[in-house]
């Protein structure tokens, strides 16, 4: 898990961010501290094997304004919450969650379960153009992502009706899960004779 | 509709879509086998389980084999419920999925399914999991361990009457070991992200067993999703050019692979069929729709007696969006499937031991002749 992917996860279940005030890539990229300085301060575990090379440090203002707070003993979740937008309302009509299942060409087939009542699911075609630049590279069959239409209230007062995808940071495969994966089917294969 | 079969009598019930396709068999003397399952996307129940509740057949009782013909979500869906409900039954897979690395899948992605049924692996973790724990428990089980399909094997015998017999005609030697290689890849790795499904092996529907079932009076072939690629040593190709398969011809067919130019071989109904046999086969309604008006044309001509399992498609009711909805889709090109079939069956029934009993063929919920799909 990188620290891009563990302050995102960190921001949605803390904060509650809806995607449309979600921190954009540029933001998120000068969140790139080093992992160990906010890990530490916000509380979230990452395998030791995590691969720290992609780390960089892209704004040294920033980063000596972080290391400041942190001497000061103040908390990186307040320092990251300054560079936040505002959350904006968002009412959602539609919440469904889906599971790619195949990609072809321009479009994605997904099956999409309704999150707000007990309905059939269904399949669709996505166009990748609905995909945010950050989630393209997290498009694989199998992904998990939430679609919500609804309507933004923006700040103007107007509302704005909006049609929104967000694909899941799956976690990665730890050692421990794979390890106890290959000792039940060590099991298993010996129970069933294989 | 819900009349049970005499225990003389012969049933093969085609059941499909909803979400998957599923066959039931009377195998006589009130002997059940099914074969794979779907599930009502409503109800979300396999329709087959209320099936055998209303005709008064008990399946914990009664189903003495489950298969699942592969691990295909279209075919497998709602098997592990239904396994778990037939404590009688023995559990018959395809020989190219027994293996180590698919242990390994199954209790690495299988276990970790977070979205329901999004996974045939899930279906087939849990099937394990009902065959372990009843490892220690006095089963009804005759055999605790999956029992093994591959190509001409002899796999079910009645115990009532030693000349019905279920004999698999596939998967090939070839195919079990080109599978084992291709799950290797497919195995999660340290690092790597998790995903809840995993992508399809290339030609993976040759690992499907295709089933014979004899009786004396009559056969059944059951194509499962086996395919055809033109490969001597797999598809169809491989059952027609063996030499070791049953003789006889198939008098029921349930035809391969939904009915797709992909899953048939001249040869199987010229050479493993009697002349215009009884056919049946599941639509598939997943970014394209199976089987295909050339599809239709093809089949029909094979024979008059093809049927379809379902033309009636779910009501609007079930996916009605509000027009603000509707345009924020229209506007951002996401596009809907079509809605998805509603499980309809196909049953065929003949008594056995009567000189010049007829089979019988009946439609219920929305099966149709197959000239009517589409």
């Amino acid at each position: 898990m990188t620290s891009i992917t563990a302050l995102r996860e960190t921001y949605d279940s803390d904060f509650n961010f809806s995607d449309s005030c979600a921190p954009t890539s540029s933001k998120l990229e000068l969140f790139k501290l080093p992992k160990e300085q906010i890990l530490s301060r916000i509380n979230i575990c990452y395998p030791e094997s995590s691969n720290q090379s992609e780390e960089k440090i892209l704004d040294q203002e920033l980063v000596t304004e972080e290391k400041a707070l942190a001497e000061s003993g103040s908390s990186s979740i307040h320092f990251l919450k300054k560079f936040i937008k505002k959350p904006v309302a968002f009412n959602s009509h539609l919440k469904r969650e889906g599971i790619v299942l195949s990609i072809n060409g321009d479009y994605f087939t997904a099956r999409l379960t309704d999150l707000i009542k007990d309905a059939v699911d269904e399949v669709a075609d996505f166009p990748f153009d609905e995909i945010s630049d950050d989630d393209r590279a997290l498009l694989e069959v199998g992904a998990v992502f939430y679609w919500n239409i609804g309507f933004r209230l923006l700040p103007s007062g107007q509302k704005e009706r909006s049609s929104l995808i967000r694909f899941r940071r799956l976690p990665a495969w730890h050692r421990t899960e794979i390890q106890k994966a290959y000792k039940e089917a060590d099991e298993l294969a010996d129970f069933f004779g294989w | 509709m819900y009349s049970p079969p005499g225990s003389d009598e012969i049933e093969v019930s085609v059941w499909g879509p909803g979400y998957g396709e599923s066959v039931l068999i009377h195998a006589l003397n009130n002997e059940w086998i099914i074969i794979d399952s779907c599930i009502d996307p409503i109800t979300r129940q396999p329709p087959v389980l209320d099936y055998l509740e209303k005709i008064n057949v008990d399946p914990a009782e009664a189903v003495k084999l489950v298969v699942a013909t592969h691990w295909h979500d279209d075919h497998i869906r709602g098997l592990s419920k239904l396994f778990d409900m037939c404590k009688s039954a023995d559990f018959l897979m395809s020989e190219a999925l027994m293996t180590k690395e698919f242990l390994i899948l199954a209790r690495s992605i299988g276990k970790n399914s977070q979205i329901e049924g999004s996974s045939g692996l899930e279906e087939m973790n849990k099937i394990f999991s009902i065959l372990h724990e009843d490892r220690d428990k006095s089963s009804k089980r005759k055999t605790k361990v999956p029992i093994r399909a591959s190509e001409n094997k002899c796999v079910w015998v009645s115990s009532t009457d030693s000349n019905i017999r279920l004999t698999s005609l596939s998967p090939s030697d070839y195919t079990i070991l080109q599978c084992e290689r291709g799950l290797c890849d497919l195995i999660p790795e340290i690092k790597k992200p998790k995903r809840w499904m995993v992508p399809k092996l290339p030609n993976e529907n040759h690992v499907a067993v295709v089933l014979w079932l004899e009786f004396v009076d009559i056969t059944l072939l059951l194509g499962s999703d086996l395919e055809e690629d033109g490969n001597l040593d797999k598809g169809w190709t491989a059952i027609v050019n063996s030499t070791r398969k049953p003789e006889g011809k198939a008098g029921i067919y349930k035809i391969s692979h939904h009915g797709s130019a992909t899953g048939d071989l001249g040869r199987v109904w010229q050479e493993m069929l009697t002349e215009e046999p009884y056919a049946v086969c599941s639509p598939f309604n997943r970014g394209k729709t199976l089987p295909s008006l050339d599809d239709v044309r093809r089949i029909c001509a094979y024979t008059p007696h093809a049927f379809v399992t379902s033309t009636k498609k779910m009501n609007k009711s079930y996916v009605k969006k509000d027009s603000a909805i509707k345009k924020s889709i229209a506007e951002s090109g996401i596009k809907f499937h079509d809605r998805e079939y509603l499980p309809g069956m196909v049953r065929f029934r003949k008594k056995t031991g009567v000189i010049g009993s007829e089979c019988s063929c009946e439609k219920f919920l929305g099966a149709e002749h197959l000239s009517k799909f589409g």
